[in-house]
């Protein structure tokens, strides 16, 4: 993951904090240095984003928003300087992943291909990426928010197969920026086969692109515990493909079973209701 | 110490380019917010209904207006 060096951040608060007039260079040069790799392969890997914008438009956008939010929503969100170098550059990502999400709910919105209608009641909490319109706007709640969530997921007593299919699907509409339909397409055609070893392997390193979600050590060996733990005589369950837990209802319905099901866990958590 | 105008913060909240009269304004208005913790909070609520209101009207203008329309009724409650 790209970062700041403390002077480029040090610089950014003096300008906009102790300059007087107010200065967004240091501010620009920051986002165009976080922001220039990560947004030109988006648009490159994701065509309904690539379609309607290019990454300039997505580092201007963001520009713009880095400049109205700055101060009143990271820098003094609370009344003393937020110092966090780190949790700026986590901002920082997650502003233009917002932009680049609204880009593509835009580009799905003017699709000549009708949607698919999601049948799916149940909407995971990722997709509440703005917990409540009446809260004042904080890019950072959405993070914590999602850290939560995966936090829960990764803790819990749920069977591996679910909690490995919760956690694909939500890197990869985080990371790919496709819709939870598209998702549901992809999973089966990008894991169905491989066994839930090599499934997890391959989430590891898709999370990656997601620098603000780190798997802790300890949500790692429960998941390779769980994963050794046997399936049937002389078989681990990550020995089995994943389509080996696909119920009779088909590879779609389980995934959206289980993923409903890891829903309803996070929902009932205490940490979640807080 | 005197606030940012309500007129202003709709403004700043609804700034979509870089223009230099912008700039300006945004200059204005984060000075402002670097020493007043109401107005911070203040901007940070308009920016949340601004977003939500651009979303369902479509276009910055009509989204300005309701906003202008919210932030009305909102004052006169407290009134």
């Amino acid at each position: 993951m790209i970062a700041l060096t403390e002077e480029e951040f040090d610089r950014i608060i003096v300008e906009l904090l102790e300059t007087k007039p107010v200065k967004y260079d240091a501010l620009c040069a920051a986002a165009e240095k976080l922001l220039t790799k990560p947004l030109r392969r988006k648009c490159a890997e994701v065509p309904a984003l690539g379609s309607v914008c290019t990454y300039e438009d997505l580092l201007s956008e963001t520009y713009i928003r880095l400049i109205k939010c700055a101060i009143p929503s990271f820098f003094l969100r609370t009344d003393t300087v937020n110092r966090d170098r780190e949790g700026f550059c986590r901002w920082v990502y997650t502003v233009a992943a917002n932009i680049c999400r609204d880009k593509i709910r835009f580009s799905a919105a003017h699709a000549a291909v009708p949607l698919e209608k999601d049948d799916d009641e149940d909407s995971i909490p990722l997709q509440i990426a703005d917990p409540s319109a009446e809260r004042p706007f904080a890019a950072c709640e959405d993070i914590e928010t999602l850290r939560e969530a995966f936090a829960i997921v990764l803790g819990s007593d749920m069977q591996i197969y679910k909690v490995i299919t919760w956690v694909a699907q939500a890197v990869m509409i985080l990371s790919e920026g496709v819709s939870k339909i598209e998702s549901n397409d992809l999973l089966i055609k990008r894991y169905e086969n491989m066994t839930l070893d090599r499934m997890w392997e391959e989430i590891r390193r898709a999370s990656a692109a997601l620098p603000w979600l780190r798997v802790r050590k300890e949500d790692d060996l429960r998941v390779r515990k769980m994963l050794d733990a046997p399936f049937k005589e002389n078989v681990r369950y990550g020995d089995m493909r994943y389509q080996d837990f696909y119920m009779k209802k088909g590879a779609k319905a389980s995934i959206s079973d289980w993923v409903n099901r890891i829903n309803a866990v996070i929902r009932r958590n205490d940490a979640w209701n807080m | 110490m005197e606030h940012v105008s309500v007129e202003k913060i709709i403004e700043f909240v609804s700034v979509d380019r870089l223009s230099e009269s912008d700039l300006a304004l945004t200059r204005e208005v984060n000075a402002h917010l670097c020493d007043c913790a109401d107005c911070r909070r203040r901007v940070r609520a308009a920016q949340t209904v601004y977003d939500a209101l651009l979303a369902e009207c479509k276009t910055r203008e009509a989204a300005k207006k309701r906003l202008s329309r919210e932030l009305d009724e909102t004052l006169e409650r407290k009134i």
